[in-house]
């Protein structure tokens, strides 16, 4: 069974300098659509996406999700954040969006995020971005300039039953980002897809199940809690 | 927004902030919506939810009578008619208008449009 893609105004989108949706959408909705089951049976409820763009995504997993989760989205260009509440609506679903840098002023989702999604400004580029359509794409030297600010607070962000998909380029250096917190997390490449020049990646990261130190496993009765 | 999401806000990114929570909140326009209501997804909800928080949130909008002053020990246990009045406070009241506002440095977030500004080049202006 397919799921539909939702719908969305193509011209509210290119009148305001708000990422369109692409190829790398379309992989991480294909993605999604292939895990529906897996991630159906975590039993999500807080879904968080940061860099909302258009709010396909976003509204894609509500959808996808039966409606049943609450959504929040973030993007520092505000036409982002009414085209989002646009395409939601358009599909009949609700998404709560915040005008911000990356989860900034959301602290306290720290540890409750069951689904967290990011298709990050991932191209290489010789400048650090300035323009809000600059900013949907441009990503540093290694493509990796607002990735790598994000990635190292994914682990805290997560619930216990926590998944992080993310969207990366053949460029941005797959297998450091598969190493990347490989003691708190589970990372595998849940697709890959040529488009044009672009290989384009998604990243799937799950959350590992805490262990018992083994001092715990030894000696039960000593351990603290 | 929806009034959970401020329980979920702080100002802590602010230079010189040490807890930045919770954020006051001041409502000049809301919606009263209806979202369907289900139990499961309520008692999850309000599992992630910190209560003296949520008791501003909800004293923000003169609701906060809708909701025992003291955090019930166990969500689960609670009645429909109880976790309904919980769901209302979480998903059914939009703010539309308002202002958020750091309780340390008193720096401004706005809402405008039920979009909450968070951005600290805005706020420092």
């Amino acid at each position: 069974m397919s799921l539909p893609t939702p719908q969305y105004r193509l011209q509210a989108i290119r009148a305001h300098d708000v990422y369109e949706p692409a190829e790398d959408t379309f992989l991480l909705i294909d993605a999604i659509e292939k895990d529906i089951k897996e991630i159906r049976s975590r039993e999500p409820q807080l879904v968080l996406e940061i860099g909302c763009g258009s709010g396909v995504v976003s509204t894609f997993v509500n959808q996808a999700l039966g409606g049943n989760v609450t959504s929040m989205a973030t993007d520092l260009n505000p036409h982002a954040l009414d085209v989002t509440l646009e395409t939601a609506k358009l599909n009949d679903i609700k998404i709560d969006v915040v005008r911000t840098d990356l989860f900034a002023g959301l602290e306290n989702l720290v540890g409750k995020v069951d689904v967290l999604l990011f298709n990050p400004p991932y191209v290489p580029t010789e400048e650090e971005p300035s323009t809000n359509i600059e900013l949907t794409y441009a990503g540093g030297r290694t493509g990796r300039s607002t990735l790598d600010r994000l990635l190292p607070r994914v682990p805290e962000l997560l619930s216990p039953r926590g998944v992080f998909y993310l969207v990366a380029l053949h460029s941005n250096d797959i297998p450091s980002l598969l190493k990347e917190h490989s003691d708190r997390m589970t990372a595998s490449v849940s697709m890959e897809r040529r488009c044009g020049i672009e290989h384009l990646y998604i990243l799937k990261f799950v959350m590992k199940e805490k262990k018992l130190n083994n001092d715990c496993i030894t000696a039960p009765l000593a351990c603290p809690e | 927004m929806k009034l959970f999401v401020h329980n979920f806000m702080s100002s802590r990114f602010l230079k010189n902030v040490t807890v930045g929570y919770p954020l006051e909140l001041t409502v000049k326009q809301f919606e009263e919506k209806d979202i369907e209501f289900d139990r499961e997804n309520t008692i999850v909800m309000l599992d992630k939810v910190q209560y003296e928080a949520l008791l501003v949130a909800a004293a923000a909008v003169n609701q906060a009578d809708r909701i025992p002053s003291e955090q019930p020990a166990k969500y689960d246990e609670l009645s429909d008619d109880q976790l309904k009045q919980f769901h209302h406070i979480l998903m059914n009241i939009d703010v539309v208008d308002g202002e958020l506002i750091c309780p340390e440095t008193k720096t401004v977030f706005p809402i405008r449009d039920g979009i909450p500004n968070m951005l600290k080049v805005d706020a420092e202006k």
